[in-house]
């Protein structure tokens, strides 16, 4: 997998495969994508880095691209944002992975007529972390999709802050955004917040959100237990099972490797 | 009477200030199938959830002795590992739990439990495809998320699929009528029956002086029917076993046909006999 070293680039082709130099990201503050690619899949990998204020990666989506984006921050610490133009019939499918870090990650997307913006995103946080997730995607015509879908984790006494934002424009006929968020704490003394806001100018869309914050479920830990497995080994089992909402969205293949997620066998 | 597998004693519990359960008494002898009716509210699925040890009821008074030990002082895991199992009346959905990964990983803990070793991949696979099969379950559902998106009868079906697995010695059926059609009612009666060792797939029991030898491959039972003792399956050390049946009616009963039929009413059991019980109920009703 080749290595993309500069602060602008052009990603073209088709099964393109490349890794982003974070390392050139964090020394310039900024990353310019313009990608035109059928089909690409662009990995980063944040792990131990620290982001100044401002870094920002732009991808420009031109019509009719199509890009996975993967992103893990273990351990990172600062502030990163991601922002999408997502031209008519361009699609980009972003995973991000955020854990033991001190963060602020964001993610924008101006939506453009037949286009498609999916995020999702796994936050894991422990001891006094605090990570900020934003999302706000902006669909400024209709006929397009994105979706949100982010399942965040929150253990000691570490913070979690989700914000969800949709506009859809006045005349953007046929959008259809879906947000959910899924937060959980694992401790009394963790806290989630989740902050869904949704700015709808138009009748013809379709729009969802859903967001629940709570503790690790008592009824489906009691149904664990009561099968034989002790309290611990049932709340794994019921965090590993959300997180498997994320890992199972994701491309089999070098996303797996890149997550480290090994799909469990019988 | 056979060796004790359950006896209550004097059984009181509450949920918040209302006392539900008032005083139950039960025995339930290896081999035996109690089958326990009444109206809503009488405090049938109390004694389930009791059993299974639900934080949501406190116990205020008597005893729950389980093969000698007390069931009480037993973390609710350790219940299901020393042979406990409840059928749930309403089993959660658990997006993201492997159905089968989940099945193997508890019939693996109850091993572990027992000193025995890991269910290799393939006799596990076997043996859950083919109590799939008696059940009628199809085989996607083994692959999906535990229960999410599964109808009643399905949940249903899938509780059954864990008993089966799991070879418990204690079994509570909590309405496990509820959401079934008569012909999943049937089949899931059968594995019941068959989980006991009560005659294989087919359905019914051995009636008094009749002695059988059936079983579908899970370790021996011995059991005694009324009186009558005989020894069911093939292989491996005999297992005595008992079963609760919590129903409202009286159409499980038909295929599952109990040594004793209890009505609970108010919180206390109001009378105890045989299946004429269950007759008058049908006929006339709880009132």
């Amino acid at each position: 997998m080749p290595t993309a070293t500069h602060t602008e680039l052009k990603v073209s082709g088709e099964d393109i495969s490349l890794k982003l130099d974070v390392q050139a990201i964090v020394s310039a503050g900024k990353l310019e994508v313009d990608c035109s690619a059928k089909a690409a899949d662009i990995f980063a990998d944040f792990s131990g880095k620290t982001l100044a204020e401002g870094s920002v990666v732009n991808f420009v989506m031109q019509p009719h691209s199509h890009a996975q984006i993967f992103l893990k921050l273990e351990d990172s610490s600062g502030a990163l944002d991601c922002s999408f133009s997502m031209a008519e019939g361009s699609e980009a499918n972003i995973f991000a992975h955020a854990e033991n870090s001190n963060l602020r990650l964001r993610f924008s997307a101006d939506v453009q007529r037949h286009a498609t913006a999916r995020f999702f995103g796994l936050t894991q946080t422990e001891k006094t972390e605090h990570t900020d997730i934003i999302v706000d995607v902006h669909h400024l015509q209709g006929e397009n999709l994105t979706e949100q879908k982010f399942y965040s984790f929150a253990a000691d006494s570490s913070t979690i802050s989700f914000t969800g934002k949709i506009t859809v424009d006045s005349g953007a006929s046929g959008a259809v955004a879906h947000q959910l968020h899924r937060g959980t704490a694992l401790s009394p003394t963790a806290r989630i917040d989740a902050k869904p806001f949704l700015n709808i100018r138009h009748d013809d869309v379709k729009c969802t959100h859903g967001s629940t914050v709570g503790f690790i479920d008592e009824t489906a830990r009691h149904y664990l237990m009561a099968r034989g497995l002790a309290k611990d080994e049932a709340e794994n089992m019921l965090i590993r099972s959300s997180e498997q909402q994320f890992y199972g969205a994701l491309p089999e293949g070098d996303a797996h490797k890149f997550f480290g997620y090994e799909a469990a066998a019988i | 009477m056979n060796e004790p597998i359950l006896e209550i004693r004097d059984l009181r519990v509450r949920t918040g200030e209302k006392e539900i359960l008032k005083g139950i008494n039960l025995t339930l002898a290896a081999g035996e199938i109690h089958a326990i009716m009444g109206p809503n509210g009488s405090g049938k699925s109390t004694l389930s959830h009791v059993l299974a040890g639900s934080p949501d009821f406190e116990v205020t008074g008597g005893s729950i002795v389980y093969r000698g030990q007390d069931l009480l002082a037993m973390p609710i895991e350790e219940r299901a590992r020393a042979g406990v199992f409840i059928a749930f009346q309403y089993p959660p959905e658990l997006p993201g739990v492997n159905n089968m990964q989940f099945l193997r990983t508890v019939v693996n803990t109850v091993r572990k439990s027992r000193g025995e070793t890991e269910i290799a991949a393939g006799e596990f696979l076997n043996k859950a495809k083919a109590a799939m099969a008696r059940l009628k379950m199809a085989p996607e559902m083994i692959k999906r998320s535990l229960n999410e998106g599964f109808s009643g009868g399905e949940k249903k079906k899938n509780e059954i699929l864990q008993m089966t697995m799991l070879e418990p010695t204690l079994m509570v059926l909590d309405e496990i009528d509820s959401g079934l059609d008569v012909d999943a009612l049937e089949l899931v009666a059968r594995e019941a029956v068959a989980t006991m060792g009560h005659g294989g797939p087919s359905v019914g029991r051995a009636k008094d002086g009749v002695s059988t030898t059936m079983g579908h491959g899970g370790p021996s039972v011995g059991r005694a029917t009324h009186g009558v003792s005989t020894t069911m399956g093939h292989g491996g050390p005999e297992v005595a076993r008992a079963m609760v049946v919590i129903t409202h009616y009286s159409r499980i009963l038909k295929y599952i046909e109990p040594h004793h039929v209890h009505v609970l009413s108010g919180g206390k059991i109001i009378e105890s006999g045989g299946i004429e019980i269950v007759h008058r109920i049908e006929s006339q009703g709880y009132d």
